[in-house]
């Protein structure tokens, strides 16, 4: 095997040209592949980041309307809704034995819908109440100060942590943590600074994706216990759900819901998890179509490209006929040339493989650079590529191996 | 009994017609025997060559080599047989053109299965018996033609063949080289390897201890093809000379009707 191999280089090198020819076919399909591959991968993990959840898979739950389509917050402005209480601790047990998620934390939340005050400066933004559960689950990361401690919600102080966002555009280039700001009626002391780990969104269409993704990162958190001097009001609540694995997210989220909608009475509104709309869901679709459609176009530079192959092997063998010749003389099996002819269409087709695959990869990168969109490269994406390469070795390699291995020694050794 | 032919026919199918080329060929060949087998080209020398090489099978006839039925053979032990039987020694080498003299050396052992560090010393050794210890690392197309044969010939003992089988083994050398080659094999012979050899030449013919004429596809002694050629020598010229007469009688009748006219 390892002699084959050897030989096989040793052909190729004696005939570069004509090996770095017939190795371009392959080359440029496995290219391809790769590239959309890969381009198609980066698309699909940022739609799924930034639709679906992100890399902590966290799920929000909220109330909606079941009937139409506006938010239960302007619903429920000025007050409570009747029959919605909030999400009890019992409640919260029961979603954490669903299967598939991992951790829960309720919050209260104000969607864009508070002023912040600093000084005589006011802005907006979205307030949430939030218990110690919430930082570690909601993916956004401490970059100054403290998160909230057990004490701020036994006294129930009035502290308050911003997004950095937010805090840029109040306090410039001042240092944010220890000055206080107004939220609501009340004055709150900044004690801590977060930014997005990663974007955790909110979206339910892909309308809200391409708002959201233009808006600001602005939030202010303040300790639950707090929430009702902010709002007013303390009874609607969302959830967090954490659901490591993708692929439960549908259905664990649903379970979730359904455990929430038990806990009230109410035929206005009902829990949905804002996740995974149909839209998102028909985009993967059309990316997948395409994908295949786009691979197969590739596939066919590959069979054309292995054609190409099977062209110059023929030659080889048809070139190599009294050598062929000769070796069965010498005692070669019919086994032993076989092994030989296609050993070096394995190895021709196996190194354009692996050109491919780089190249493939640097346009990938260079393309993902241009167009300002990440790009996903998989171990399994190239394992299969090179694979591939080498299974059109073997196939297109087959016929003129079978054609050497069978030939007459004596019409072998007496071609001229 | 190395080889052992008996009643040996093959045609060829040249289009409709059968022909045949080898005519109930009978050969025995026994351990250490130097056999020359000549011919002028076309009588089938070079088949039945192919015949004893298992390269080309009979259309009819028994072959025993080594006491081994060839006729039960598969492609399998053919090869096998070919690869631990028989060396060959071709006209025109038939070296590997990419590969050292070393390598092509080595290549009946490789098929034969031995590991690669027992692969150089066997070879190597054969090379040194051969007088090319210090061309081992060299190609093909920087040896001489006589060099080339000499690798061709390690080639051929190195797997410690029942028989060398050589076609015309000086036909593409100069004198000096042809003769050096002739050495090499008497050499080998009289350390027990058995040579069968296929030549057009009889002071090449002249090295074997026993010579024997293939002739129209038969196989016959010196003698008898001696015999044979010496009838249709003399009848050839009995002819030739009954033409002579004939015409010289018409030209005289002719140059007398002239004179008469």
């Amino acid at each position: 095997m390892f002699e084959n191999i050897m030989l096989s280089f040793r052909g190729i090198r004696s005939h570069k040209m004509r090996s770095a020819l017939t190795m371009l076919g392959i080359i440029i399909g496995i290219a391809a592949i790769i590239i959309i591959v890969s381009i198609i991968g980066g698309a699909s993990a940022q739609l799924k980041n930034e639709m679906i959840g992100d890399s902590t898979n966290t799920v929000k739950i909220s109330l909606y309307s079941r009937d139409e389509q506006y938010s239960p917050y302007s619903a429920s402005e000025g007050g409570s809704i009747p029959g919605i209480t909030t999400i009890s601790e019992e409640t919260i047990q029961d979603v954490l034995s669903v299967d598939g998620i991992e951790a829960a934390a309720a919050f209260y939340c104000n969607e864009y819908g508070l002023d912040v005050k600093y000084l005589d400066k006011t802005n907006y933004c979205s307030g949430y109440g939030v218990d110690l559960d919430y930082f570690p689950l909601s993916g956004r990361t401490l970059t100054s100060g403290r998160l909230f401690t057990q004490r701020d919600y036994d006294n129930r102080s009035n502290v308050i942590i911003l997004t950095d966002s937010l805090a840029g555009q109040l306090f410039k280039n001042e240092d944010a943590v220890g000055k206080s700001v107004q939220l609501g009626n009340e004055l709150f002391t900044v004690v801590g600074i977060v930014t997005k780990l990663v974007d955790y969104s909110e979206i339910e269409s892909l309308s809200d994706y391409y708002l959201t993704i233009g808006m600001e990162d602005k939030g202010a958190y303040v300790p639950y216990t707090s929430w009702s001097d902010v709002a007013g009001y303390d009874d609607i609540q969302s959830l967090l759900v954490k659901i490591p694995d993708p692929d439960n997210i549908i259905t664990s989220a649903t379970a979730a819901s359904d455990i929430l909608n038990a806990s009230i009475v109410s035929d206005k509104f009902q829990y949905k998890a804002g996740t995974l709309s149909e839209d998102a869901d028909y985009l993967k679709e059309i990316m997948k179509i395409t994908s295949i459609l786009l691979i197969g176009i590739a596939s066919i530079s590959l069979v054309v490209g292995g054609i190409g192959v099977m062209n110059i092997m023929l030659v080889s063998v048809t070139e190599r006929t009294r050598e062929i010749g000769l070796k069965k003389a010498l005692g070669a099996r019919r086994r032993v040339i076989l092994g030989q002819f296609l050993t070096e269409s394995v190895v021709l087709t196996s190194i354009g493989g692996v050109i491919g695959v780089l190249i493939g990869i640097g346009i990938a990168k260079l393309v993902g650079i241009i167009i300002d969109m990440p790009t996903v490269i998989s171990v399994g994406s190239i394992a299969i590529s090179v694979g591939f390469s080498m299974g059109v070795g073997i196939i297109f390699g087959l016929v003129p191996s079978v054609k050497a291995a069978n030939l007459n020694p004596i019409d072998a050794l007496r071609y001229e | 009994m190395i080889l052992d032919l008996k009643g040996i026919y093959k045609n060829y199918q040249a289009g409709d017609m059968e022909v045949p080329v080898l005519k109930n060929i009978d050969l025995q060949v026994k351990e250490g025997d130097y056999l020359s087998i000549m011919g002028p080209s076309g009588s089938g020398k070079s088949t039945l060559m192919n015949i004893i090489g298992l390269l080309d099978k009979p259309t009819s006839g028994t072959y025993l080599f080594d006491g081994i039925n060839i006729a039960d053979q598969n492609d399998h032990s053919l090869s096998s047989i070919r690869n631990k039987g028989i060396g060959f020694v071709f006209q025109n080498f038939n070296l590997m053109p990419r590969e050292t003299a070393l390598a092509n050396v080595e290549l009946p052992l490789l098929y034969a299965g031995v590991k690669k560090r027992k692969r150089r010393e066997i070879a190597t050794a054969a090379l040194e018996k051969v007088g090319l210890a210090d061309r081992m690392k060299f190609y093909p197309t920087q040896l001489s033609g006589g060099q080339k044969q000499r690798v061709a010939i390690a080639r051929a003992i190195v797997n410690t063949p029942k028989i060398l089988l050589a076609d015309e083994p000086t036909g593409a050398l100069d004198s000096r080289s042809g003769d050096q080659v002739m050495e090499l094999f008497s050499t080998l012979n009289s350390e027990g390897v058995t040579i069968v050899m296929i030549t057009h030449e009889k002071s090449v013919a002249d090295c074997a201890d026993k010579i024997v004429v293939i002739y129209d596809g038969e196989l016959m002694s010196l003698g008898e093809y001696n015999e044979r050629g010496q009838a249709q020598r003399s009848r050839q010229a009995n002819t030739a000379s009954a033409k002579k007469l004939t015409l010289e009688k018409t030209e005289t009748q002719q140059q007398g009707g002239n004179d008469n006219g």
